[in-house]
């Protein structure tokens, strides 16, 4: 009986998590409807998604399979590329180029992670370090190595030109929802499935998680494949909103840091922590870089509320939140294996 | 002639990279975890070391021996407060911790002190030396001294004293050297206090060489420090020594042959190729121990 009832309440949660996350992107997808002119809205909406999915995305490698990337930013602006040049220089519809370029970043997961993942100790959190800084000299110089006109370095490419596919602004702010509902619903499916099982059984004890047969490397390269693909979408996202991509923005370092950031400090490793913690950061990108004249002013606070979570409260603003009650606890920052 | 040239050029900038990478390995070796901080520390020491410079005049390579025992203290601080309470929690914990370090550095040097680069210029340090046809430039010249200077002596120690050798021991097994009777806290607290003392000693030697910028501190060099412990083995002191002159002399090749803006990239090609290749550095090759 009381297995039953254990097992209801979990299936219960996951369907109270899943409309709930529909009602939320039903409320996002009336705003264009209600008032077509709220283009400020649209904006702010957007970059809370955009935010929300790159945290997401970071979560599913850096939070369920334990392996920090700093470079994350090597697939966002990898995704954001393969966009841009698809739709700029083969004419594809950029709604068709961004699951290619999802496609090609997580094949570049792979790539980097055979290596990096089959070792243990910190070899892949070193080497994403590489792999962001890397990427990034790589779009920069790309034209003058190759010789070839692709990324047209540090000018950056301009999208969205009158021979182009055209894009309405109003598909891409569905296109971000639809964006960030399925990442929500893949996180879900990782945290109560198989695949996030076996991915927490090797965070907690690699040797045992082996000794049972968990297939640990590949779990944690198909985590960064899947990562990446989510990360490189959110790019190819930009490229379609803001129709201007340039290596600084796209590939830099504080791109890197801020994926870093927003799970750590909504929550690591749970499902609506990277959520809370992209509306958080967001909101201060968008509020205090305005009434704080300095720049480095954001990056300090993050910096201290960063020791601040590791030291005190690891699960960050979910597990926070969680204090309260029981049952948001058991919403957002559930224990291992209870959801 | 040019290869010599090129071989002393890359020499020199071997005993830099070295210098800025022996507190990284060394912390490395005794607590396992990577200093992601090792960077802002080097920063720090810079503006110490540039302060010491524009109010007294000190020279670099006076104020090293400020900075240094200062930062020592700093490191041994930071351990106490902070690295040791996660310790025993799982790897993501611990870096997250000194990235956070980092950023507070980064951010905190740039808030207060602002973002502008700046530069520490002795009298000499346009000099250079001339051997036959081969030119060194004096400044240079100087920082590899040091980092020699800094590899004999931390070899020295860390083999002929009683607390070195107890560093040593805790590279190896922790849980041994607590049955044999070691203060593996006190020695966890050195070895991390040396290590950032390491790091301000690199920061204000490097002043000498490069300008710093506080809102990046010495970026790629920091990947490249990374880079030269992978390829060292992660703990042995003498293979950083050894990987950062693999590391330049690659450079160096990479320049002359193609073209300058590869030189960059080099430290990261290196840095997958060894770990696909001999994982364990240039220090499991030459030990030749089965893994």
């Amino acid at each position: 009986m009381s297995l039953f009832l254990r097992r209801y309440s979990k299936r219960t949660l996951v369907i109270i998590q899943v409309v709930l996350l529909f009602v939320i992107a039903f409320a996002f997808a009336l705003i264009p409807i209600l008032d077509e002119r709220s283009f400020n809205l649209q904006r702010i909406t957007f970059f809370l998604l955009w935010y929300a999915i790159l945290a997401s995305s970071w979560n599913i490698i850096g939070g369920y399979a334990g392996q920090t990337s700093f470079g994350h930013a090597a697939f966002l602006g990898m995704g954001a590329y393969v966009t841009g040049i698809l739709w700029s220089q083969a004419l594809w519809h950029p709604l068709i180029a961004l699951p290619v370029a999802g496609l090609v970043a997580a094949l570049y997961g792979v790539l980097v992670g055979i290596p990096t993942l089959r070792l243990r100790g910190p070899y892949f959190a070193i080497a994403t370090i590489g792999i962001g800084e890397a990427t990034r000299l790589l779009a920069v110089n790309f034209d003058d190595i190759f010789g070839v006109t692709l990324t047209k370095g540090v000018t950056g490419i301009s999208l969205g030109g009158p021979k182009m596919p055209n894009v309405d602004p109003v598909v891409v702010h569905y296109a971000t929802i639809a964006v960030f509902v399925i990442v929500m619903l893949v996180t879900m499916w990782i945290r109560g499935g198989r695949f996030g099982l076996g991915l927490f059984a090797l965070n907690m004890d690699r040797d045992a998680a082996e000794t049972i047969g968990v297939p640990t490397a590949r779990l944690q390269v198909l985590a960064l494949a899947v990562s990446a693909f989510f990360a490189a979408s959110a790019g190819g996202l930009y490229a379609m909103r803001q129709q201007f991509l340039d290596p600084a923005s796209m590939f830099g370092f504080d791109k890197s840091i801020a994926l870093v950031l927003m799970p750590v400090v909504g929550g690591l490793g749970t499902v609506w922590g990277p959520v809370f913690g992209a509306v958080l950061y967001s909101t201060v990108q968008d509020q205090l870089t305005r009434v704080v004249n300095n720049p480095y002013l954001p990056s300090l606070m993050y910096g201290v509320l960063l020791v601040a979570i590791v030291m005190f409260e690891p699960l960050g603003i979910a597990g926070l939140l969680g204090r309260g009650s029981k049952y948001v606890r058991k919403l957002v920052a559930p224990k291992d294996g209870e959801l | 002639m040019r290869l010599v040239e090129a071989l002393i050029s890359a020499l020199m900038v071997a005993g830099l990279y070295a210098t800025m990478s022996y507190g990284l390995a060394l912390i490395y070796g005794v607590m396992k975890l990577i200093n992601l901080a090792n960077a802002g520390t080097m920063m720090l020491a810079s503006f110490v070391t540039f302060f010491l410079w524009q109010t007294f005049g000190l020279d670099p390579l006076v104020s090293v021996f400020i900075v240094a025992p200062l930062f020592f203290a700093i490191g041994a601080g930071i351990e106490t407060v902070f690295v040791r309470r996660v310790t025993n929690e799982k790897p993501v914990i611990s870096l997250l911790l000194l990235f956070g370090i980092l950023l507070v550095m980064q951010a905190g040097a740039s808030f207060f002190l602002g973002g502008d680069v700046r530069s520490v210029r002795p009298v000499y340090i346009q000099e250079v030396i001339r051997i036959g046809e081969v030119t060194i430039a004096y400044n240079r010249l100087l920082v590899f001294i040091s980092g020699v200077v800094i590899l004999v002596g931390l070899e020295l120690f860390l083999r002929k004293t009683y607390l070195g050798r107890a560093i040593r021991a805790l590279a190896q097994d922790r849980d041994a050297c607590r049955l044999a009777g070691i203060d593996v806290e006190r020695v966890s607290m050195v070895a991390f206090g040396l290590g950032t003392a390491l790091a301000g000693a690199a920061g204000a030697l490097l002043t000498l060489v490069f300008p710093f910028d506080p809102t990046n501190p010495y970026g790629v060099l920091q990947l490249k420090s990374f880079t030269i412990i992978v390829l060292g083995g992660l703990e042995s002191i003498p293979g950083v020594a050894i990987a950062a002159f693999v590391l330049a002399a690659a450079e160096n090749i990479t320049v002359t042959l193609s073209k300058p803006q590869l030189e960059n990239l080099v430290s990261f090609v290196l840095l997958v190729v060894v770990l696909v290749v001999m994982p364990g550095g240039l220090a499991a090759l030459i030990r030749r121990r089965p893994s």
